[in-house]
This record gives C-alpha cells, sequence and structure tokens, in this order.
C-alpha cells in the first residue's frame, strides 16, 4: 500500500479555462476517469492538460473534492459522506451547475451523483411554476397546452401522499 | 414514456410562434438570467430526474415543451398510465381498452428490441376489468424485473366487468426476488407470499397502500428487505400485525385502523406518522419501541388527549412534534425537548401547554378561542400563527390580543391570514385591548389579499406593538421590510 502511493507522487498540470495553472498530485487526478484514459494512453504527464471548459473557481473546487476522497481510505465512508453533504452545502446555483458540468466532463462519478443529488433536492416537493422560477425556465406552452399536461400528469398527485 | 402518449400538437402556426419564443427567450435571459438546468447535457438532467421520486421526476414536463418531448422521450423512466387515455383509474370506463392494447403492442415492440437502454423506473396505473388483461400487466412487470428496475410504482385496480370479478390482482412473484429493486409501490393489488421467498436486499422504500396483504405475508415480505429505511402501509386489506424485523428503519408511516399490533423492532426510527383510527387500542401497548424517535406527526388521527400523553411519554428524545385534524384532543401538554411544535385543524383543543425548554419553533391554525400556556423563554421560538375566522367580531378581536400576548415575547411571530382587515384592530375597540404589547419587536404578516397600503398597516399595528422594531409585509409577489423608527 504504502509503496504504491510513493509510486504515484508524480505530478500534472491541469490548465483551467481562464489560464490558471493546477498542480495536482497523480493520485488525486486518477478520481476523474477522463483523466485516467489520458494518463493510460501515450499522453504525458510532463504536458499541460487544458481543460477548456472548466473554470479556476470550479476546478478548484473539483480538486478539493478530489483530494478528499484520493486520500481517505475506503474504511472512512462515514466521514467522506459527512465532507459530501458539507462540500455542497450553501453552494449557490451557478457553482453547482458548473460543478455538474465540470463532474461530467472530466467524469467523477462520485461528484457528478452527489451534485445531481442536490439539484433534484432544490426541485423536489415543489409545484413546476416554482422549479421553473428558481431555475429560469421559459414557459412555452400555450396556457390550454399547459393545463393539458398538467392535466395528465395529476396521477402523480393522487393516491400515495 | 412517449410511444403512449397523446401528443398535443400546437394548433395555430407552430413554427411562427417558436421563433416569437426564441426572441422572447433571449430577452428574458438577459432580464432575468440564464436556464441552466434546461441547457444541461441531457444524460445530466436523466441523472438529475432519477434522483427523484417518480411522481417528482413527472411534475418537470410542464416545465416547457424541450422537457416533455425531448428530456423525457430518452429518458429511462417508463411509466404507462391509462388516464393517457382518458380513462378513470376510479370507475369503470370504455376506454381502458384502448389502452390495454397498446399495452399488449407495445410488450411485442420492447420484446424485440434487444438493445433496449436499461429501465431504471417504471410504472404502470390501470383498473383491470375482469381477468382479461393481467397477463399484459404482468408481461411488463417481468419485462421491468429482468432489466434491473430499482423504482416500482404499480396501481392496479380491479374494476367490476362481466364476469362479476372482484378478486385482485394478484403480484407475480418475480417482484420479489428482484434484488436490485430500491423502492416499491404498491397501490390495490394482492399479496401473498406463503411459499415465496423473499429476496429484496437493496429494497429502502416500501409502501403499500390498499394493497391485500395478511399478517402473515407482511412477516415474510418485511423479513426479505433487510435493508428497508422507510416504511409506509395505509388502508391494507388483511393486515392486522405490522411485525417483523427492521434493523434499518428510519421512517414509518402508518394509518392505524383496524391494526392491532406494531412490532419493528428498529434501533433507528427516527419518524413515524400516524393516521387513522386509536379509539379501541392503545398506542403504548400497540408500539413497543418508540426510544429513538425525534419526529412524530399525527394527522387525522382520531386519538385522546391521554393516548397522546402515553405516546408522547414513550419518546423521550422527541424533538417535532407535529398535529394535524386530530379533533379529539381538548388539553395537550408538551415537554420534552421538543424544538418544533405545530398544530393545526384540531378542532376540540381547548388548552395547550408547551412548556418544552428547547422550542426554536411554534405553529398554529385555527381557532382564537384557544388557551396557549407556555413557558417565558419564547426569546429563541419563532412563533406562527394561521387565522382563517368565520366572522370578525369584537369578542374575536378580544381573544385574538389575549393569544397574541402569549407570544408577544418571542423572537419572532408570524400572522398569516386572508385580509389584513384580520390584523387592523377597529378603532373603536382600542381603548378596551389597552394595555400595549410593549415585547414585541419583530412581525411579519403574510396577506392574502391586501386592502389597505402598508403604511396603513403600521399605523394600525403599532399602538398594539409600541416596542416594534421591525414589520415584514408579505403578499403575493409583495415583500417588504419596514423598519419602524
Amino acid at each position: 500500500m504504502a509503496s504504491s502511493i510513493e509510486n504515484n507522487n508524480e505530478k500534472l498540470t491541469l490548465k483551467s479555462s481562464d489560464g490558471e495553472e493546477f498542480l495536482v498530485e497523480k493520485h488525486v487526478a486518477l478520481q476523474s476517469t477522463l483523466l485516467q484514459n489520458m494518463l493510460d494512453s501515450d499522453c504525458s504527464s510532463a504536458d499541460v492538460i487544458p481543460l477548456p471548459k472548466i473554470d479556476a473557481r470550479t476546478l478548484a473546487l473539483v480538486l478539493g473534492y478530489c483530494k478528499k476522497h484520493a486520500d481517505a481510505s475506503s474504511s472512512k465512508q462515514g466521514e467522506l459522506n459527512s465532507f459530501d453533504s458539507e462540500f455542497l452545502k450553501d453552494m449557490d446555483m451557478g457553482a453547482l451547475f458548473n460543478l455538474v458540468l465540470a463532474a461530467n466532463f472530466m467524469e467523477i462519478k462520485g461528484l457528478l451523483d452527489i451534485a445531481a443529488q442536490k439539484i433534484a433536492d432544490t426541485i423536489k416537493d415543489k409545484p413546476h411554476q416554482e422549479v421553473r422560477e428558481i431555475f429560469h425556465v421559459e414557459n412555452d406552452y400555450t396556457p390550454e397546452e399547459e393545463a393539458a399536461v398538467r392535466e395528465e400528469n395529476r396521477w402523480a398527485f393522487e393516491g400515495f401522499p | 414514456m412517449p410511444q403512449n402518449r397523446k401528443t398535443h400538437k400546437p394548433k395555430k402556426s407552430s413554427s411562427q410562434k417558436c421563433r416569437n419564443n426564441e426572441a422572447k427567450t433571449l430577452e428574458k435571459k438577459e432580464e432575468t438570467g440564464i436556464d441552466r438546468l434546461s441547457d444541461l447535457p441531457e444524460p445530466i438532467i436523466h441523472k438529475i430526474l432519477l434522483c427523484l421520486p417518480l411522481s417528482d421526476a413527472i411534475n418537470t414536463e410542464p416545465l416547457s415543451r424541450r422537457w416533455r418531448h425531448s428530456i423525457w422521450s430518452s429518458s429511462p423512466i417508463l411509466f404507462l398510465d391509462e388516464y393517457y387515455f382518458e380513462a378513470n383509474y376510479f370507475e369503470y370506463d370504455g376506454k381502458r381498452r384502448r389502452f390495454a392494447k397498446l399495452l399488449m403492442s407495445l410488450q411485442k415492440q420492447k420484446e424485440g428490441a434487444s438493445n433496449y437502454s436499461s429501465i431504471e423506473k417504471f410504472g404502470i396505473r390501470m383498473a383491470l376489468l375482469g381477468h382479461e388483461w393481467d397477463a399484459a400487466v404482468d408481461g411488463w412487470v417481468k419485462f421491468a424485473v429482468e432489466n434491473e428496475v430499482k423504482e416500482l410504482d404499480l396501481r392496479i385496480k380491479r374494476v367490476l366487468g362481466l364476469e362479476n370479478c372482484l378478486e385482485r390482482y394478484r403480484l407475480d412473484d418475480c417482484v420479489f426476488a428482484c434484488r436490485s429493486l430500491t423502492a416499491l409501490y404498491l397501490d390495490y393489488c394482492l399479496i401473498r407470499l406463503d411459499c415465496v421467498t423473499v429476496d429484496l436486499p437493496s429494497l429502502k422504500r416500501l409502501m403499500l397502500s390498499e394493497v391485500e396483504i395478511s399478517s402473515n405475508s407482511f412477516r415474510h415480505l418485511i423479513g426479505g428487505c433487510p435493508s428497508v429505511e422507510y416504511l409506509c402501509v395505509e388502508f391494507c386489506r388483511g393486515l392486522l400485525k405490522i411485525e417483523g424485523s427492521t434493523r434499518n428503519l428510519k421512517s414509518l408511516k402508518l394509518n392505524l385502523t383496524d391494526i392491532y399490533w406494531v412490532s419493528l423492532g428498529s434501533q433507528r426510527l427516527e419518524s413515524v406518522e400516524f393516521s387513522g383510527d386509536l379509539s379501541c387500542c392503545d398506542p403504548a401497548i400497540l408500539f413497543d419501541k418508540l426510544g429513538t424517535l425525534k419526529q412524530i406527526k399525527l394527522k387525522n388521527l382520531n386519538l385522546t388527549d391521554d393516548q397522546l400523553q402515553r405516546l408522547l411519554h414513550r419518546s423521550p428524545m422527541l424533538e417535532t412534534l407535529i398535529i394535524d385534524g386530530c379533533a379529539g384532543l381538548e388539553r395537550i401538554q408538551v415537554r420534552q425537548k421538543i424544538k418544533r411544535f405545530s398544530m393545526s385543524r384540531c378542532r376540540g383543543i381547548v388548552v395547550a401547554g408547551v412548556l418544552s425548554a428547547n422550542l426554536e419553533s411554534l405553529e398554529y391554525s385555527g381557532d382564537v378561542t384557544i388557551s396557549f400556556c407556555c413557558r417565558a423563554n419564547l426569546r429563541s421560538a419563532e412563533v406562527r400563527i394561521s387565522l382563517d375566522p368565520m366572522e370578525l367580531s369584537a369578542a374575536w378581536f378580544f381573544r385574538l390580543k389575549k393569544l397574541l400576548k402569549v407570544f408577544a415575547k418571542s423572537k419572532l411571530l408570524t400572522l398569516a391570514c386572508p385580509s389584513d382587515q384580520l390584523v387592523i384592530f377597529p378603532g373603536a375597540l382600542c381603548e378596551r385591548l389597552l394595555p400595549p404589547l410593549h415585547d414585541l419587536k419583530h412581525l411579519k404578516l403574510e396577506i392574502r389579499t391586501l386592502s389597505t397600503s402598508c403604511s396603513a398597516i403600521v399605523d394600525g399595528l403599532i399602538w398594539l406593538f409600541p416596542g416594534l422594531e421591525t414589520l415584514t409585509i408579505k403578499s403575493g409577489s409583495i415583500n417588504k421590510l419596514i423598519k419602524v423608527t
């Protein structure tokens, strides 16, 4: 175990969309399937890896998540769970959307899962009008169409409480 | 989802409207912000939908056309509802035949398709007429199970047909061996498990509503669901004893009518919700373990003062108590470490004593004739009173003032009422309503229809609450904070 960590002490450089460079330990970067695949193929870790879709603020958050998960051993699942819930707590919607896109792009499953759950929690138990307001979804139905769609979905609110 | 659904085609020049909408969208984006939710790639949106209960997920359909037509048509969620065919689940209806035929033909298509993308959530809602279509439903249930469905929602009712058969639809045994299943919602089926092995290791949520199941079968079912965290049992037929080992149960919702024994042996039970009739049994006998409870919700439960006290006595860790529509209660007393207490629609209530030292929130909705008795330390509590009287009289205003006097020491008092006329005391009464309540500093009004200006409301209230520092008035889109100087 110890030797494998030493072998992984290599570092690589990631570059955010706004030009900031991040030096990352390899075992932290391996949390991302995208980076893992790049390293597995002939891409040299000496190169700077550009991440053109991710800004520095989001990348810093993503790497914070990866570091925590790479460093914690599997026996500390409880600790990781509380880290995860703290990690997204009080995060504004803009940052959350940047994060979910970054997690998707970098293929970090755990982060994608918790970010999607967080967005789902915002939708849950709210009437669709309120969801529309929160996320600025443009209503392109005519009032008649909207009424028809809502009528069709009425079952969702009947029977089970 | 898409194939079986009526499509609502826009009736008027759709291309024109689309262009208009595009222009409008651009305008709006600059004004209010970007719709980043709908702009997410579809796989991420599907992921979000999968994090939601099926009913909340379906509720995103009316958001916009893209949600209905594009996002949903590729979603790993499939719900077949006869309602899309205008058949009514609640009564006999000839349109059902069309839906059943569609079930059959769709199924042939599905079976033909070799690389069907997986189903995560699956549901059917229909009323069966006689036994004619049972096989079609069975086929779909098997299809879902073979595709390792995670959430199954079956609302299968039987209506009186030519065969005069009212036996319930018997759920296929394959469901009880579906190891991928994490949530099972059943409405109006028959479960018979006498010689069936139940193996549902992943099941976390189980809801049975109007299901016919014997006490024995229930014990058998629960025995095969070691991970169950949420259990809801309502209006089930044949079920008298709710018994079993549910080590991981956290949340329980029960309708107690006809049930005389509950023993679930959970060490982690945190919240319960009870409804129904407790008139013939004692909750203290009914439940063997309630010591870990943090939340109790009683909704439309017929119980007496004594029964409530015994229930509370057995729950020393209680933090939240919600009582809604329990008309049998007259005098209640809440001690413990309760942080949140809410009482609404309890018509018989006369006296409520809230003596918890930890109180953070108190909500009351009902008549002003109630006498509240609270400890002096309401300073850390937020109080919300909802008023909706039948008529306004002098006596009503006197009682309101008496009620407000109890809560004047609270951190924040919120009054919710249909009209501002309820909180503006008639000038003629003012003198008789003295002395004023000096202690209140922060008041919030939530008013459905505002009939006067905000400054008139301030003027109307300041004599009663001379110590007021802030007044917030909320009505529809109005949300105004007034600093009183």
